[in-house]
């Protein structure tokens, strides 16, 4: 016998209709097939289909801990790392502590950060964040993962945006066009 | 010690060869030994440019493998005094760059030549590398268009990863050359600005150089547009030149239509 411990990332999602989580699953199945989904609420018959047919791992009966405390912060380190040079296209940083990032990210470049995330200038490429809070500037092309969802469209003007993980909840408020520096 | 430059641009067509040949003319004229080296084993046009294709006995596969020393392989250019010039060869055999065959070869241009261009073949691949691993500058090639600048933003960031230089601690240099800038289209906005390109790139700005359609008459004819009077191209291409040499030339406008019409009349006056 061969016993093997792995750690699962589990992505928790109440169905309160199922045309507004099959439309959620859509847009975010390539996102979703990185997770077990831990589905609440009821399940449909279409729903499992969908989800199968995506081959998204799910399942409806696994008790957890009340997602209080983010399973990420067992992961994440203290401090801060700041990165004072271009991000380029081809390039993929990641990090568990904060991420303050002086300059661009460009297009094609990755930041994966399970800290808190800071980009003082224009955002081209893909971010990835696990934290409580962002502060940055994303273009039309970029793309920006906040704990595992896809909030790119929600942003859609070249200023920065503030973006908070509260109870659970993801807020997304317009910040300022610019930074003033003293 | 020459200094070498590696020219590069990741996507494929946009002017590297031309920039090249150009540039090694241009400086050979401000009285620098120079030798241009067409790195693009397999495929190679620097020599149809260059109007050499006709004296190719030995190329740089040949040096590397001792078939031919490299004086025997290098080719002095008749038209320009301080020109010289390295081929590729023509078999597909791509593997025939080895690291310690490159060093060597460098080492010796190095002893030989003020410059020394090195005409990258497109993409991120082996020969690539094989271009920017003992250059000291870099001279990035880009057109003024969205896929052209992400894989130059690519490639910069390889020549960090990469190249000897940057691994030993020292700064390779960076220049960037926008060719290929058409007005009209900057005017409707259909190209990416100067600016846009600097921010997104953000290396030194060597020059820029409009589309011209001498360009093209020129690799046909084998008489690079440098050598052509009152080519707009040809001109940027010299003003370059003499940047790579030390001489301050400032900034011309290729952008604006009007002083292209203006570029135009006097052309006019030659004719
Ligand atoms: N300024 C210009 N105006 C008009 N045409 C140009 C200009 N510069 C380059 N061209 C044309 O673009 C084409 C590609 O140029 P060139 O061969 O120098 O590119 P390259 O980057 O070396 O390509 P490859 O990646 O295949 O080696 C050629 O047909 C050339 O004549
Ligand atoms: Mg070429």
């Amino acid at each position: 016998m061969q016993v093997k411990q792995y750690s699962v990332k589990v992505f928790e999602v109440t169905i309160e209709n199922e045309e507004e989580f099959l439309a959620f699953a859509r847009k975010n199945s390539l996102l979703l097939k990185r997770y077990l989904l831990l589905l609440k609420g009821d399940v449909t018959p279409t729903i499992e289909a969908f989800l199968e047919e995506e081959e998204i791992a799910f399942t409806h009966n696994l008790s957890l801990q009340p997602p209080n405390d983010k399973p990420q912060h067992f992961t994440k380190q203290s401090g801060l790392r700041i990165i004072d040079q271009l991000v380029r296209s081809g390039q993929e940083i990641i990090e568990k502590r904060d991420l303050l990032v002086l300059k661009r990210v460009n297009s094609g470049a990755t930041v994966h950060t399970d800290g808190n995330f800071i980009a003082l200038s224009s955002i081209d490429g893909h971010i990835e964040c696990n934290g409580d809070f962002m502060l940055l500037k994303p273009s039309s092309k970029a793309s920006i993962i906040f704990n595992g969802v896809d909030i790119s469209e929600a942003m859609d003007e070249e200023i920065f945006y503030k973006i908070r993980l509260e109870n659970n909840e993801i807020l997304i408020s317009k910040y300022a066009k610019d930074i003033q520096w003293a | 010690m020459g200094i070498v430059f590696a020219v590069i641009s990741g996507k494929g067509g946009v002017g590297k060869t031309t920039t090249s040949a150009n540039l090694a003319i241009g400086t050979a004229i401000e009285g620098k030994k120079t030798v241009v080296v067409d790195f693009d084993i397999g495929q190679r046009n620097l020599d149809m440019i260059l109007g050499l294709e006709n004296r190719v006995v030995y190329d740089i596969t040949n040096v590397m493998d001792g078939d031919a020393t490299l004086s025997q392989a290098l080719i002095k250019d008749k038209r320009q005094e301080n020109l010289y010039f390295l081929a590729a060869s023509q078999t597909k055999d791509k593997s025939v760059l080895d690291r310690e065959k490159v060093k060597k070869l460098i080492d010796q241009l190095k002893e030989e030549f003020d410059y020394i261009f090195l005409d990258s073949p497109a993409g991120i691949e082996g020969g690539f590398e094989h271009t920017i691993l003992y250059a000291d500058n870099v001279i990035v090639v880009v057109n003024p268009e969205v896929s052209s600048i992400r894989d130059a933003d690519r490639v910069i960031g390889l020549v960090d990863a990469k190249s000897h230089k940057a691994k030993e601690g020292e700064r390779v240099g960076k220049f960037l050359v926008i060719t290929r800038i058409d007005p009209d289209l900057i005017e409707k906005g259909e190209m990416i600005s100067t600016e846009d390109i600097l921010d997104i790139l953000s290396i030194n700005l060597l020059g820029k150089v409009p589309e011209d359609k001498r360009v093209i008459d020129a690799s046909n004819t084998g008489k690079p547009v440098i050598l052509h009077e009152s080519s707009p191209a040809g001109e940027a291409y010299s003003r370059i030149a003499k940047r790579l040499c030390g001489i301050d030339v400032p900034f011309v406008d290729v952008e604006s239509p009007e002083v292209r019409g203006f570029l135009q009349k006097i052309t006019g006056l030659f004719k």
